[in-house]
């Protein structure tokens, strides 16, 4: 047994370095950091809560970090891109006949970005690494993902000797339907219809339909008197992850309630919540919104949203595009100039969105 | 010049004898050096190429010319022979590859290896099979072992090797012993024949101790050459080459660091000397719809059985029974992670915590000692988030935190204000939520230290930077062997310095100046438990505040095929590692669980034994699958040609079952090591099949017969050499040598059955003793647990003589009367026509009439072989009084299984077997009230029902 007496700093280098990553490259509190940490928790604690990991994830960095590096709400933003990614799922589970949902482990996978550029993900569980051997040494960490520049001609291969199976693009994605927004509203009209009354719902918080789209966490609040109609909604659970549903509402009160999912069972609650708040705002007349901005001359475009969207969407842009720091927005990417007509036909059609600023676009 | 004449092959014999006598005296001499000695393999013969062609030509032609006294006298050259044979060996048959390669070998001569082996562990000190394999395979156990690590296992050793890198410490690869135990306990994930070779604990912790030395470093387990040739072997194959380097690497690394400062004996000693904590359950809470239930984490407990290999046989094929526990873990269950149970009433820490339904008192009484949760009276668990809580076993309380407190409901109140009772979803205990405030009174500490718990202020110890593979909150913690356990100590009081003790060392840090919290790091600590303890100091070195923490140190696991508890899709068998043919025999059952309504793709693949896929079938499936599910998907898959045209040649099968994105769990299943195996022949142009035996036994004492559907109880024998033509209807194969028997179904000739029209198997009416019963039980057990062929039409065939055997039971223990009633449901179309008078010939006295019409009664409600049960043992207990069985609580069960499927009262203890089989046989009213109850519910039931019943 060898004990060493650590400074901070070298305990936080030995942390990064025990989670697989360059210590020079990366600090604790990084993005990078944060992510292993969280994949790292998820493969000795799952199926856990999503705020189990998080608090796991806090309380061992939080010791060496200056206060206010990281947050909570950082954490918990960082904790839905891997779940959108696929490093991590949210299901649901049957406790002795409640539905709770979990998080649980993602297989490990890769997908082709483009020839000789691929996305790894998923998490092995007990701690083990997702890539062993050479393959480790070639996974470029960005944020909270994982990339790996490889010889096209040998991939297929080499990933499949590490142990991680392909998924094509298309499945990746795992886009649903297609459909107008009116039809997607009605169809879960017609479900609430059909539901069976809900009595009272402790915790429940409603999307305000009527707040700035462009501040998600401020439209979150609890039904008022006056509220009627039907409503995205979200309830806290003691244990498991949050509850997400469709509520209608008769004088502030409950009446009937549907969880989501309602469409797949395999991808997380919020995603088909989201896609339902963004046809309701569609409907309204006032779609979400992106910005577009051209840089490197006209090569690029700066894609800036500020309202969260399903992970399909996540995972379609990551295909085409670089994630970048979002000051001034929840979150951006960098797409080539060539890919945005498709990305304005994908936002517009299987979301509703519309440009903020159609004069940025190319 | 004089003529020089080429050597005969009994000299150059006699040369290579001499020679390799030198060479494996000098290698035995410095074996013994050893500490302990370790043994020689003759696979070490360290033979130049030209020496070996020699070796190889003279021992032919020794065997050519019938191996007479002249040659023999020059063993060794044979031995060596031998043992490079098993080197070569794939795992199939031994003596078809030894006599194919050197043409005119006897089978009867084989009986001289084995004494010249015999002679080789004498004279040389040379390895000595061990193991269930050697006691089975007397002769060629011998040159296998001598072979080191026959080629077909080399990837997987280094495969194992790999895994378990991070678990190498230097006392292990100092105790080859203690690596080779702790190695095979890991085998258990491999295939049959790995974990066979892995037996031999002894021969594999040298066989990995000298892989995993240098390059270039001569390693005094293995000469140099063989060793070579080994890892030459590993590396022709990118993974195995990867997974050795990485191993050595890893090695290395232990053995570099111990120059510099080898760990203190102390620490390992006290650490193994530990009760192993890794096998006790971890109790929790979860708040949910308004209460907290209480559950166990039950842990692999594979690892009991590092030192007692027969514990896994039982672990493997057991229900466990958790004390208060809602329900028991499936079988085998115990040897997957991460088993959950839910507990109806608090466990009674005096009981054991989980037991074995139907184990040997020393397997329970190993699970008694190794299993335990902590001994209240109460139990102590910290709120992590809203809903769920973990036990703090050290009962620490700190303030400011939020705790469930448990005990017995005959504990009074704790009298303290800052705690509230809290709905608990458990009988005989009630719940207490605390909330400590962060200043105690004085008379609130003293309250909870005389509940046994301590209020923990000034100092924290705890994991930091990188998340622990398990940590409680407070006081135990776990890393992984192989990475550095970082721990932050946290005091609210500025001190000079901790004294820091762990494992009894003790170590005087300076606190780093005006910091709150001292950092420290702890790297290759053993596996096990080891205590730290801190003593914060002061200025004046006065102890401003002490505490601990348990560091937990354990093996990597490694991710089951089946897929880990946290995975997206996981399967489980039960029992655990069964075989091929018992899991398509219905004997084994798989359950998938996933997200429920998620679909996903199941792949069964059958292989054969050099591994070619000879068939595979997809199914699509909706998750989950439960057992009756499983039953309904294996049926449609073992009709499936694809799957029934190949069965009977395959040796493995894997089912997969994986959905892109969500999760891939798998299972691969042998049909084990077969020393004795049946093969069919393709059915002529009359449809004629003939069976051939295969025996891979070293003996020659194996006897054959052949039972036939029309008259199964008697059996005709065979030459084993022979071929066995086949009646169209099948029939049953038995092949018995020494202790092993294998009986399998022979598949059928489906055109002439169909001509041929129903079976009417002949069954003797025996005496009606309990010899005679026995003589019945034991003809069903045959039929019962033979294994099936791929053929379809063999399972009803099988069906007609289980159900003849069973009636004819009936009719000899029940009466002449009931008797009639089982002529007459041969010919029913619907039995529960048949309903009335069974139930007027259960008996004719009031109490029997009694009995009857209250089995009548229930019968509609029975139809559920749980039901039928609780049932039956409810209504027959007074009978059973009256006819004196006493003190067998098993007796309804025993009575309805000897009614319905009387093979299965094998399974009962002989002593308790004969006890209930003699009253039995005494009051027929007993058979009678059992079978009517048996063929009543039958009769009810859904004829699409899967069975499982009675």
């Amino acid at each position: 047994m060898h004990l060493s007496q650590l400074t901070p700093a070298e305990a936080s280098a030995l942390a990064v370095r025990t989670l697989g990553l360059g210590a020079d490259a990366v600090d604790l509190s990084s993005k990078e950091s944060l992510a292993a940490s969280l994949r790292r928790a998820a493969s000795f604690m799952c199926p856990t809560s999503p705020g189990r990991l998080i608090d796991a994830v806090m309380g061992t960095i939080g010791p060496l970090i200056a206060p206010g590096d990281i947050s909570r709400d950082g954490i918990s933003e960082l904790l839905d891109l891997l779940i959108a990614e696929g490093d991590l799922l949210e299901l649901r589970h049957d406790e002795h006949g409640r539905s709770v949902r979990l998080l649980y482990l993602g297989p490990p996978s890769f997908v082709e970005l483009e020839p000789g550029r691929y996305s790894v993900f998923g998490v092995r569980p007990f701690g083990a690494q997702l890539v062993d051997f050479e393959l480790a040494a070639l996974v470029a960490h960005e944020g909270h993902t994982r990339t790996v520049h490889i010889d096209s001609a040998s991939a297929a291969e080499r990933f499949a000797a590490a142990g991680l199976r392909p998924i094509t693009r298309d499945r990746w994605i795992a886009a649903p339907s297609q459909e107008n927004s009116d039809s997607l509203i009605a169809r879960i009209k017609s479900r609430l219809d059909a539901a069976a009354g809900s009595g009272d719902i402790d915790g429940l918080q409603i999307l305000d339909p009527v707040a700035r789209t462009r501040y998600y966490r401020g439209r979150w609040r609890t039904p008022n008197a006056g509220d009627a109609g039907d409503y995205v909604a979200r309830r806290p659970q003691a244990y498991g992850a949050d509850l997400w549903c469709s509520v209608r509402l008769e004088d502030g009160r409950p009446r009937k309630v549907v969880e989501f999912p309602i469409d797949n069972p395999v991808v997380p609650a919020r995603d088909e919540a989201w896609r339902l708040q963004m046809a309701i705002d569609a409907g309204r007349g006032k779609p979400q919104t992106y910005t577009a901005e051209l840089i490197n001359s006209g090569k690029s475009v700066v894609v800036r949203f500020f309202s969260p969207i399903p992970g399909f969407a996540e995972r379609y842009l990551q295909l085409i595009g670089l994630t970048l720091d979002s000051a001034g927005a929840l979150f951006a990417y960098r797409i080539p100039a060539a890919a945005m007509p498709d990305l304005t036909v994908f936002l517009t059609t299987m979301l509703w969105m519309k440009t903020e600023h159609p004069e940025g676009t190319p | 010049m004089s003529e020089v004449k080429s050597s005969s092959a009994r000299e150059l014999l006699a040369y290579l004898h001499e020679k390799l006598d030198k060479h494996f005296s000098q290698l035995h001499g410095r074996r013994i050096q050893l500490d302990p000695p370790s043994p020689v393999f003759a696979l070490e013969h360290d033979l130049d190429e030209v020496d070996y062609e020699l070796l190889v030509n003279s021992v032919r032609t020794a065997i050519a010319e019938g191996l007479p006294s002249w040659y023999r006298t020059s063993w060794l050259p044979f031995v060596v022979y031998a043992a490079e044979s098993g080197y070569d060996y794939v795992g199939d048959e031994y003596w078809t590859s030894f006599e194919q390669s050197a043409p005119g070998w006897h089978p009867e001569q084989r009986h001289w290896l084995k004494q010249w082996f015999s002679r080789f562990s004498t004279q040389y000190g040379g390895v000595v099979p061990t193991g269930a394999f050697a006691k089975t395979f007397t002769i060629i156990a011998w040159p296998i072992s001598h072979a080191v690590l026959p080629t077909y296992l080399q990837r997987q050793l280094a495969q194992l090797l790999f895994e378990f890198r991070a678990g190498l410490s230097s006392e292990l690869l100092d105790n080859l012993d203690e690596l080779g135990e702790r190695l095979a306990v890991r085998a258990r994930l491999y295939s049959d024949r790995f974990r066979i070779f892995c037996q031999n604990t002894a021969l594999l912790g040298r066989v990995a101790a000298a892989l995993l030395s240098e390059d270039d470093e001569e390693s005094p387990y293995l000469v140099k050459s063989t060793l070579d040739r080994l890892v030459e072997g590993l590396s022709r194959e990118r993974a195995s080459r990867l997974w050795l380097q990485s191993a050595r690497q890893a090695a290395s690394r232990i053995r570099t660091r111990g120059f510099v400062g080898p760990e203190p004996r102390s620490s390992a000693i006290n650490a193994t000397a530990q009760r192993q904590t890794a096998t006790d359950p971890k109790l929790f809470l979860r708040f949910i719809d308004g209460a907290w239930s209480a559950y166990a984490e039950l842990p692999d407990m594979t690892s009991l059985s590092e030192r007692l290999p027969d514990v896994y046989e039982e672990l493997r094929t057991l229900r466990g029974v958790v004390t208060g526990a809602v329900k028991a873990v499936p079988r085998g269950g115990l040897v997957f992670p991460g088993q959950e149970v839910r507990f109806g009433s608090w466990p009674d820490p005096l009981r054991p915590f989980v037991q074995l339904e139907g184990g040997s008192a020393a397997v329970n009484r190993i699970l008694t000692d190794q299993s335990l949760i902590s001994s209240g009276p109460w139990w102590l668990f910290r709120l992590q988030g809203a809903g769920l809580a973990i036990e703090v076993k050290g009962r620490f309380l700190r303030p400011g935190r939020s705790y469930v407190l448990i005990g017995a409901n005959d504990l009074g109140i704790p009298p303290v204000t800052w705690l509230d009772p809290v709905p608990l979803a458990v009988q005989g205990a009630r719940a207490y939520r605390i909330d400590v405030p962060e200043h105690l009174p004085e008379e609130d500490s003293s309250a909870i230290v005389s509940l046994g718990l301590s209020v923990l202020s000034t100092i924290t110890i705890r994991p930091v930077g990188v998340v622990a593979s398990s940590w409680d909150g407070e006081g135990v913690a776990e890393w992984l062997a192989g990475e550095p356990a970082i721990i932050g100590i946290k005091s609210e009081l500025q001190p000079k310095r901790c004294l820091l003790t762990v494992d009894g060392e003790s170590h005087f840090v300076d606190w780093p100046h005006s910091a709150i919290e001292l950092f420290m790091s702890f790297d290759e600590l053993g596996i096990g438990p080891h205590d730290a303890s801190a003593i914060v100091i002061g200025d004046d070195d006065r102890e401003i505040a002490r505490g601990s923490l348990t560091i937990s140190v354990r093996d990597p696991q490694v991710r089951p095929e089946h897929a880990a508890v946290g995975e997206g899709i996981r399967m489980l068998v039960s029992p655990a590692r069964p075989t091929l043919t018992e899991l398509w025999d219905r004997h084994a059952t798989i359950t998938i669980d996933s997200v429920p309504g998620s679909q996903a793709d199941l792949l069964v693949r059958l292989t054969n034994t050099a591994g070619k896929e000879l068939g595979q079938v997809q199914r699509k499936i909706i998750l989950p699958i439960d057992d009756n599910g499983w039953a309904g998907l294996a049926e449609g898959i073992r009709t499936d040609r694809s799957f029934s045209n190949v069965y009977d040649e395959a040796q493995s099968c894997s089912v997969e079952v994986h959905r892109d994105g969500i999760g891939m769990a798998s299972l691969t299943i042998e049909r084990g090591f077969q020393a004795l195996r049946w093969q069919f022949s393709k059915p002529d142009r009359d449809g004629l099949i003939v069976a051939r035996l295969h025996d891979r036994t070293d003996g020659d004492d194996t006897r054959v017969a052949y039972f036939s559907v029309d008259a199964p109880l008697v059996g005709t024998n065979w030459d084993e050499g022979s071929s066995v033509a086949l009646a169209p209807r099948g029939g049953l194969l038995r092949a018995k040598a020494g202790d092993l028997q294998l009986a399998v179904l022979a598949p059928t000739n489906p055109n002439a059955v169909l001509t041929l029209g129903k079976a009417r198997p002949m069954v003797p009416v025996e005496n009606r003793s309990t010899a005679g019963v026995l003589k019945y039980v034991e003809a069903h057990a045959l039929w019962a647990t033979a294994e099936l062929p791929a053929d379809p039409f063999a399972m009803h065939e099988q069906l007609e003589v289980l159900e003849a055997i069973a009636r004819a039971n009936a009719s000899v223990l029940g009466g002449t009367y009931w008797a009639t009633v089982e002529r007459k449901l041969i010919h029913m179309a619907d039995a529960s026509d048949l309903l009335d008078e069974m139930q007027a010939a259960v008996g004719v006295l009031p109490p029997q009439k009694a009995l009857a019409a209250e089995i009548g009664l229930h019968l509609y409600q029975w139809l559920e072989p749980a039901k039928l049960i609780r049932g039956f043992d409810s209504v027959i207990g007074a009978t059973l009084t009256e006819h004196g069985v006493r003190g067998h609580p098993s007796a309804a069960r025993f009575l309805l299984t000897l009614a319905g499927q009387p093979g299965g009262v094998m399974s009962w203890p002989p002593a308790d077997r004969d006890y209930l089989l003699a009253r039995i046989v005494s009051n027929a009213v007993l058979m009678r009230a059992a079978r009517f109850a048996v063929l009543g519910t039958r009769a009810l039931s859904n004829p699409e029902s899967s069975g499982g019943g009675f």
